[in-house]
């Protein structure tokens, strides 16, 4: 997952909550019970995501003087590990454009 | 109704207490976290949805279940009997007077109060209630947590052997609406198993179950303290002490672990969640493990003592 082509379709996953603490967050996967941290780049990113954002151009804005192509791999990193923690999911018009669920056409 | 002018009041963990009789779970000093009337009285076997069950730990490591009624009163039955029950508005408190008192509850219902009541009362405010044992010296706090059996009852009686106040034993509210989070006194009791002691010249207080709860009044710390360092006790590894660090989100997963929740056990990784991210940032975390010599309490004495100020030990009583 997270080709960087697929970054616009990546929404967080449900049953997420975040809770942000002087500039760093922990993320509740509340089905599971698991708990995950995030640094600011990763506070960016996920607040970019659930804000419905291009995360690369939120890292921009906040860190202008970051090399686009820097911010473009942090973020496919974070998204690789999101994605792999179940937090982060597919959005459903491109998994059904995808024809992960045909019967929705 | 006990309180006096000066916001001395019966009560503990925050919980400002009024009744008419001494429940003996010590007393609540400054600004309260909540109020709360205990009335001593037949508690009505009220028993409509099971909320959950504790066997053999807890109260007399008798069984204990909590039910919540049509209404949103909770009840708290102790083996076959009910207990305790908290009022709907979390106003008012009823336990069950036992057979002969007079003026008095007996330990079963102190502990009750200290132990299950007084932290449902607190329920939805920012506090975050671990289970742990905190001491006091000077105007700093720490919170020590861990498994059972892991030692936390022992280390804060040889933290009150090395002149430090006690402020808990098992059940830690800390505000976190106050900046920095402050620890608050529990009840004045230390429990501790048959064969092991109190604090050096503590007296025995009551039976509960197995275990023998020592009298710590003269030690307990007389307000909230500023929570300067939270202590994981993990077993011990090795022959030599340890002490290490802990991430933010280390310190998260280990309160999360021992946090307490007495609401719906499906509920409690997100009613918990904010205030154990919250402690895990404001306040520094560190495990520590130390062999089982016979000086391994004052080696954990010393350890700890470095989060906590500077200020000299002073008797408890003096705040």
């Amino acid at each position: 997952m997270a080709s960087l082509a697929g970054v616009g379709y990546i929404v967080a996953a449900d049953d997420i909550l975040c809770h942000e603490e002087s500039g760093e967050a922990f993320l509740l996967h509340v089905p599971s019970g698991r708990y995950f941290g995030l640094n600011a780049t990763g506070l960016t990113v996920w607040q970019a995501l659930t804000a419905g954002e291009d995360p690369v151009t939120a890292l921009r804005r906040k860190w202008p003087d970051a090399a686009e192509h820097d911010c473009r791999a942090d973020t496919q990193r974070l998204l690789a590990s999101l994605s792999a923690a179940g937090l982060v999911k597919q959005r459903a018009e491109q998994q059904s454009n995808q024809g992960d669920n045909p019967g929705d056409r | 109704m006990r309180q006096g002018a000066d916001g001395d009041a019966p009560g503990c963990h925050g919980v400002r207490v009024r009744s008419e009789v001494d429940l003996g779970i010590g007393r609540c000093r400054g600004e309260p976290l909540a109020d709360v009337e205990v009335q001593v009285g037949p508690v009505p076997p009220d028993a409509s949805t099971l909320i959950w069950t504790l066997q053999g730990r807890g109260v007399e490591a008798a069984s204990q279940r909590l039910y919540r009624d049509v209404d949103g009163h909770l009840t708290i039955w102790v083996n076959d009997a009910p207990q305790l029950a908290l009022s709907a508005d979390h106003r008012v408190i009823t336990v069950d007077a036992p057979v002969g008192a007079v003026g008095a509850v007996g330990a079963v219902q102190a502990q009750l109060v200290a132990s299950f009541g007084l932290p449902l009362v607190l329920d939805g405010l920012p506090v975050l209630i671990l289970h742990g044992a905190a001491a006091a010296r000077g105007d700093d706090a720490i919170v020590i947590v861990g498994p059972t059996g892991a030692g936390k009852s022992s280390a804060l009686v040889g933290l009150v052997d090395a002149g430090w106040a006690a402020m808990s034993e098992d059940v830690c509210v800390i505000d976190l609406a106050a900046s920095p989070p402050q620890v608050w006194p529990g009840p004045p009791w230390v429990r501790r198993l048959s064969g092991e002691r109190g604090p050096a010249t503590a007296g025995r207080r009551f039976r509960a179950g197995p275990k023998t709860a020592w009298d710590l009044t003269p030690w307990m710390a007389t307000g909230p303290k500023t929570v300067a360092g939270i202590f994981v006790l993990d077993p011990p590894v090795g022959s030599e002490p340890r002490r290490t660090p802990l991430e933010h989100s280390a310190v998260l997963r280990a309160l999360a672990t021992h946090a307490v929740w007495l609401g719906d056990p499906a509920g409690r990784s997100r009613a918990t969640f904010a205030g154990t991210a919250a402690a895990a940032v404001r306040i520094p975390a560190a495990a520590i493990s130390f062999p089982r010599t016979p000086d391994w309490l004052d080696q954990l004495a010393a350890a700890v003592s470095a989060e906590a100020s500077t200020t000299d030990a002073r008797p408890a009583t003096s705040g």
